[in-house]
């Protein structure tokens, strides 16, 4: 049996009197998870935890079976951290940083320079390696961030807001660079406000919410991919619809924005049969206009599970 | 073609477990140090006295004029604290020493850091080896070059048989130089992360209490109210390596080495809390 990558046992962390994580349990086997959260949910407290820079106030953090807190050294031996922000040693050129980077990974002086370049390379930077950190755009900050956080080939890459301030092409770049590290047998956590980016590149979730779990899983459970939402346009009383379909115990899901204003949202099984809507029509007097299917998003899903507000 | 066809390699080279963690950041802050121009000035100027001294020397031993200073062993008891040497150790680590930590605090730098196996020990005893280095070498350098010329310009072996037991005196001096600069300086960098703050900062200590220093012993025509002077504090210690002649009007070396003691010590707690806040 292979060990977890990450384990959390009822981890609860302070900061003076206020408690950003309280008592989070989960367990991650690998893979790219995304970690989800509102703002102050305690995603980025989780990962300076399991980074061994925040001290818990009880519970523990393994990553690989080490023990955060005691173990951090061989922790951040596995790791990769891409931080949210911009954290470049001023004056250093691209290539320079990465190289100290890989050096202080225990990469030989040699090594850290060769593998600089390859990573550099990898992740798109090789005509611009010699240039000061400093002087890089946002999109090549991302980029240099994340071969910073590759140069020693850690298992495992936590990466905060990835794609913060990319233009859609560098988005949709990075992402694809993301996915092919996860292919690749990377174990990532990817800790972002954009949901559409997670279900891109994650196969799991951890969504947090006021620094406990609310929810964990993979994204096809999460999103209740056993239903197919169908979206109803009827001509005719849409209330006297909508009751149709309650008396035959269909309840309509409610409005949250995305569905035309006209249209009825419900749930069906992933192999269930539309004749019911054109039933629930008819007993309601009422016409068919349009009728269209799709999935439940990971956004909707993360509405539910820890509020629109 | 998407940038991800280029390939990703996984590294299979060696990964030795690395006995000094902080070396990486020592030859890094090294080689940026080598790259600063703005340095250049202060480290020739500090080794200019030293080429004078030795000029000296030379004509000295080839001519009538008789130059015996670097001869007598006060000279280095009270070299690095002579006004230029002293302003010139004040440059470098003013440009220099207090911009190693305040930088990385401005920059977010202490992330790169702590996210590798790096320790706040290490990271802390990288920066001061990293100031270390080159203020040794400002002062070992001189000290040693001037000693050594003297010895090999005198006409017999007389004085190198007499001043050998120098040497460790002159390295001491050396060392407690680079201490009592080093630990203090990097305890500034810490407060601020604008490094020009944390500069303007060790400029207004260093200065103050010098001047204030000089300011007392000319009030009371007697250096015994002086010992908060940095200067005056580290030429009082070099009288506990070097034993010259004493003057009347000096104050006790051992309230100068207290002194040194004492801002040590309160430095070295300002590095410790710092480590403890951000590791």
């Amino acid at each position: 049996m292979t060990t977890p990558a990450i384990v959390l046992e009822d981890l609860t962390v302070d900061f003076g009197s206020v408690r950003a994580l309280a008592g989070v349990t989960a367990t991650i086997a690998g893979g790219p998870v995304g970690l989800l959260g509102r703002n102050g949910a305690g995603k980025s407290t989780l990962i300076r935890t399991l980074l061994g820079l925040v001290r818990p106030a009880s519970g523990r953090a393994k990553l690989y079976g080490f023990d955060s807190a005691r173990e951090p050294l061989p922790i951040r031996h596995r790791i990769g951290y891409m931080p949210e922000k911009d954290c470049f040693v001023p004056g250093l050129s691209g290539l320079r940083l990465v190289a100290f980077a890989g050096e202080l990974s225990a990469l030989p002086p040699l090594e850290a320079l060769r593998r600089a370049h390859e990573v550099l390379y990898y992740v798109g930077l090789e005509e611009q390696r010699y240039r000061p950190a400093s002087t890089y755009s946002a999109g090549m900050k991302q980029r240099l961030k994340l071969a910073l956080a590759l140069v020693h080939d850690p298992p495992l890459l936590f990466l905060d807001e990835p794609t913060n301030g990319l233009d859609p092409r560098g988005r949709r770049e990075m992402l694809d660079l993301i996915r092919d590290l996860a292919r690749r047998g990377k174990d990532l956590v990817l800790s972002t406000h954009l949901l559409p980016d997670v279900e891109y590149v994650c196969r799991d979730v951890l969504m947090l919410d006021r620094g406990r779990t609310v929810a964990q899983g993979p994204i096809r459970e999460l999103c209740g991919n056993d239903q197919t939402i169908f979206q109803v346009e009827v001509r005719g009383d849409r209330d006297r619809f909508r009751g149709a379909l309650a008396a035959r115990g269909l309840s309509p899901l409610p409005d949250q924005g995305g569905a035309p204003a006209r249209a009825t949202e419900i749930a069906l099984p992933a192999d269930g049969r539309t004749a019911v809507l054109f039933q629930a029509a008819s007993d309601a007097g009422v016409q068919v206009r349009r009728l269209r299917s799709r999935r439940r998003t990971l956004e909707e899903a993360f509405l539910d599970l820890v509020g629109a507000d | 073609m998407p940038l991800y066809e280029a390939g990703y390699r996984t590294y299979a080279g060696p990964r030795p477990e690395p006995r000094f963690r902080f070396l990486p950041i020592i030859r890094m802050e090294l080689r940026e140090l080598w790259r600063l121009k703005r340095l250049r000035l202060p480290f020739i100027a500090a080794f200019t006295p030293c080429l004078v001294h030795v000029v000296l020397l030379y004509i000295s031993s080839i001519g009538q004029y008789r130059y015996d200073e670097p001869l007598k062993l006060p000279f280095y008891a009270k070299y690095f604290t002579e006004p230029w040497n002293w302003v010139c150790l004040l440059l470098v680590t003013t440009a220099y020493g207090t911009a190693l930590i305040a930088r990385d605090l401005k920059s977010n730098a202490l992330d790169l850091y702590f996210s590798r196996p790096v320790t706040g020990s290490d990271y802390v005893l990288g920066k001061c080896l990293a100031l270390a280095t080159p203020l040794l070498l400002l002062t070992m350098v001189p000290m040693v070059t001037i000693w050594g010329a003297a010895a090999l310009l005198e006409p017999d072996w007389e004085f190198l048989g007499q001043s050998w037991p120098w040497l460790p005196k002159i390295l001491g001096c050396a060392l407690l130089v680079t201490t009592v600069l080093t630990i203090p300086c990097l305890a500034v960098s810490t407060l601020s992360a604008n490094a020009w703050f944390a500069g303007g900062t060790w400029i207004v200590l260093f200065l103050f209490s010098d001047v204030a220093a000089n300011l007392v012993r000319e009030i009371f025509r007697h250096s015994r109210y002086s010992w908060f002077g940095l200067a005056h504090a580290v030429r009082q210690t070099n009288a506990w390596l070097f034993d010259p002649p004493r003057r009347p009007y000096q104050f006790d070396p051992e309230v100068g080495a207290g002194f040194l003691a004492a801002l040590l010590v309160l430095s070295l707690g300002r590095l410790w809390w710092f480590k403890r806040k951000y590791v």
